[in-house]
């Protein structure tokens, strides 16, 4: 399968009969397609815009596999750069973030401004006797940039899509935890990196579709954060909720109700939450918004984030069988200060590579990658089948195409035709009229 | 100072080096015996448990990095420690079952005498967890704890991990150090 062609990619995913080859999983051919097709069109999440206020300010991540310098600029704009250096490819920042004025590699001693245009070559008289066009040798950076109320964004295509038609409806649900308050949300502190030993649209596809697993998964968790005495028998996870999903491959599930923040955040910031802010986030994002209580969401690709608890992340690919998970901790700018360190904290305890939730999850994404490392592993399909197979029509409160209940598949396969159509076609206009035709009537979702 | 109160300070000294070491090594049997409820209860009920989360910096900005980044793995009292605990002991934690075998090594021991009797008392492990059939994963850093004194023995009033690692390079972090 080394050799790995696009009718072979069509045949592994079908997600109109929903069945899934695991080999999707760990073929490298597909790993190293995906890096050029996929992170290398799509935006993908960079950072919080919290994380470089200042001018000078960078933060160091990756876009796929490659290293990007995240960078903000004088007039308040942000750039991303390729952290590899014009001249024979060095590294050009190791630190994970910090201020500079002027970026130089330290091998040569070539020089780069904030903008990424080469300002200086050291001896350059010298050793370009017959003169040398600097212009010519700038870093190497994304070709389109943008910010989402606080999320910055990058793609390396300049004809894919602007943000804000490539979030499409997503971008409606992201105002939930990004705009609900008044004054918005503040980056509580750095990064949160632990590295897991899966496939990256493994754990993208959790975030995505799967508010399924808790009760099985985290059922330690669930049983360690009910308050003594109480009864477990209520303690049933929530049916009340939606699951969206968009042509784009975004998706997300989430809950109007339930005792999952109860458990989690507490009483004083579910408090502030569902009572205090309450009123105001209705006049500010609508009803069926404020009444968001906690979500989980996909930005296709790796754009991950958990509503509720704040939490914005990227997925790292690391290589086709580990990825490396980043987790920024959001609170609401405007909430007293015990609240929003409490909400801090309590999301941090439950979720992250400490998390008392979340150690569950790294060990069944590892767990489900070992099982795919042989012949007969990789031979037979995944069943990715649940939920209403056809559309059901829109929802009154909700945009997009959502489903009444926030348990189903139909996020995940949404992701999966999204993936599959990325791999697979040439350009942007391609891809479009694939995703129209399976929101067309009667499609498959 | 006569000879004689030289070689008790000097012995006093050897006492409280060898009181700390054997109060730690007591505590790593605990944690490598998976006895977390005794564990648990060698802290105050006022304790904090904190490990904060290091970042890569420039050289200039080292000395402030360790555990800079503002947000911590571990941020607790003792109820949420003790959630951590019950977790544990719930034998439904999926990700330490079958469980992990731990072996916490406790080196570069020194502890000092506070005002008021609490010790000030920093240590060095390296942790080794081996878990089903080839997944070895090793932490290293550093504890510094304040210690209170509890009879003959010691309760844990504050505790901070620093960890060897900006990235965490573990799958989890089902450890307690
Ligand atoms: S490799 Fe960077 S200046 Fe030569
Ligand atoms: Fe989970």
């Amino acid at each position: 399968m080394s050799d790995m062609r696009f009718g072979d990619v069509r045949s592994l995913c079908d997600m109109n009969e929903g069945v899934l080859s695991p080999l999707v999983f760990t073929d490298e051919a597909i790993y190293q397609l995906e890096l050029d097709r996929i992170f290398g069109r799509a935006w993908v999440l960079l950072c919080p815009a919290g994380q470089i206020p200042a001018p000078g300010d960078f933060f160091n991540t990756y876009v796929g596999a490659d290293r990007v310098i995240v960078v903000r600029q004088k007039d308040g704009s942000v750039k991303a750069l390729l952290n590899q250096c014009r001249h024979r490819g060095n590294e050009l920042i190791r630190q994970d973030s910090g201020n500079v004025k002027a970026i130089t590699c330290t091998y040569h001693g070539w020089s780069w401004d904030t903008a990424g245009s080469l300002r200086s070559v050291p001896y350059e008289d010298i050793v370009f006797p017959e003169g040398f066009d600097k212009s010519a040798w700038g870093c190497v950076q994304m070709a389109q940039v943008d910010t989402y109320k606080g999320l910055v964004f990058g793609t390396w295509d300049p004809s894919a899509p602007t943000l804000i038609d490539y979030l499409g409806d997503a971008a409606w649900y992201l105002d939930t935890p990004l705009d609900r308050f008044e004054g918005g949300m503040e980056l509580m502190g750095g990064v949160n990196k632990w590295i897991v030993k899966a496939n990256w649209k493994i754990i993208a596809e959790q975030f995505v579709n799967d508010m399924l697993h808790p009760e099985m998964t985290h059922i330690s968790a669930l049983i360690a954060s009910v308050p003594p005495g109480a009864d477990m028998s209520n303690m049933q996870l929530p049916v009340t909720g939606r699951q969206f999903t968009s042509p784009q491959g975004h998706g997300m599930g989430l809950w109007t109700d339930g005792p999952i923040l109860d458990l989690t955040l507490g009483e004083r910031v579910k408090h502030y939450l569902v009572d205090d802010s309450y009123a105001a986030a209705v006049a500010r994002v609508g009803k069926a918004r404020a009444d968001v209580q906690a979500a989980h969401m996909t930005l296709f690709p790796t754009g991950v984030v958990l509503f509720g608890f704040n939490h914005i992340r990227v997925i790292h690919p690391v290589s086709v069988d580990e990825s490396e998970i980043w987790t920024w901790q959001l609170s609401p700018a405007a909430a007293p200060p015990e609240v929003k360190q409490l909400w801090a904290k309590n999301s941090q305890r439950a979720f992250g590579a400490g998390g008392l939730f979340e150690t569950e999850d790294s060990a069944v994404w590892s767990g489900i990658q070992r099982t795919m490392k042989g012949a007969i592993g990789r031979r037979h399909p995944f069943a990715v089948q649940m939920g209403d197979r056809v559309n059901r029509g829109p929802d009154p409160d909700y945009p997009g195409r959502v489903t009444q209940r926030a348990y189903s598949e139909v996020a995940a396969r949404g992701f999966y035709h999204r993936w599959l159509e990325m791999l697979t076609s040439e350009n942007w206009r391609e891809m479009d009229r694939a995703a129209q035709a399976r929101y067309a009537e009667g499609g498959h979702q | 100072m006569s000879a004689l109160q030289d070689t008790r300070t000097a012995l006093d000294a050897l006492m409280l080096q060898h009181r700390v070491e054997q109060f730690y090594y007591a505590e790593a049997a605990l944690i490598d015996g998976r006895d977390f409820m005794a564990w648990l209860n060698l802290f105050t009920d006022d304790t904090r448990y904190l490990v904060p989360i290091h970042r890569n910096t420039a050289v200039n900005e080292f000395s402030d990095s360790l555990g800079d980044a503002g947000l911590a793995h571990f941020d607790d009292d003792k109820s949420v420690l003790q959630r951590r605990v019950i977790r544990m002991a719930s034998g439904r934690a999926w990700a330490e079952d079958p469980p992990s075998i731990q072996r916490h090594l406790i080196t570069n021991v020194q502890a000092r005498q506070l005002e008021g009797g609490e010790l000030d008392a920093r240590s060095c492990f390296q942790v080794h967890r081996y878990r089903l059939d080839r997944e070895v994963e090793v932490f290293t850093g550093a504890r510094v704890d304040v210690l209170r004194p509890d009879g003959e023995s010691f309760r844990i009033a504050s505790r901070t991990v620093y960890l060897d690692h900006a990235t965490v390079l573990a799958n989890n972090l089902n450890v307690f150090f």
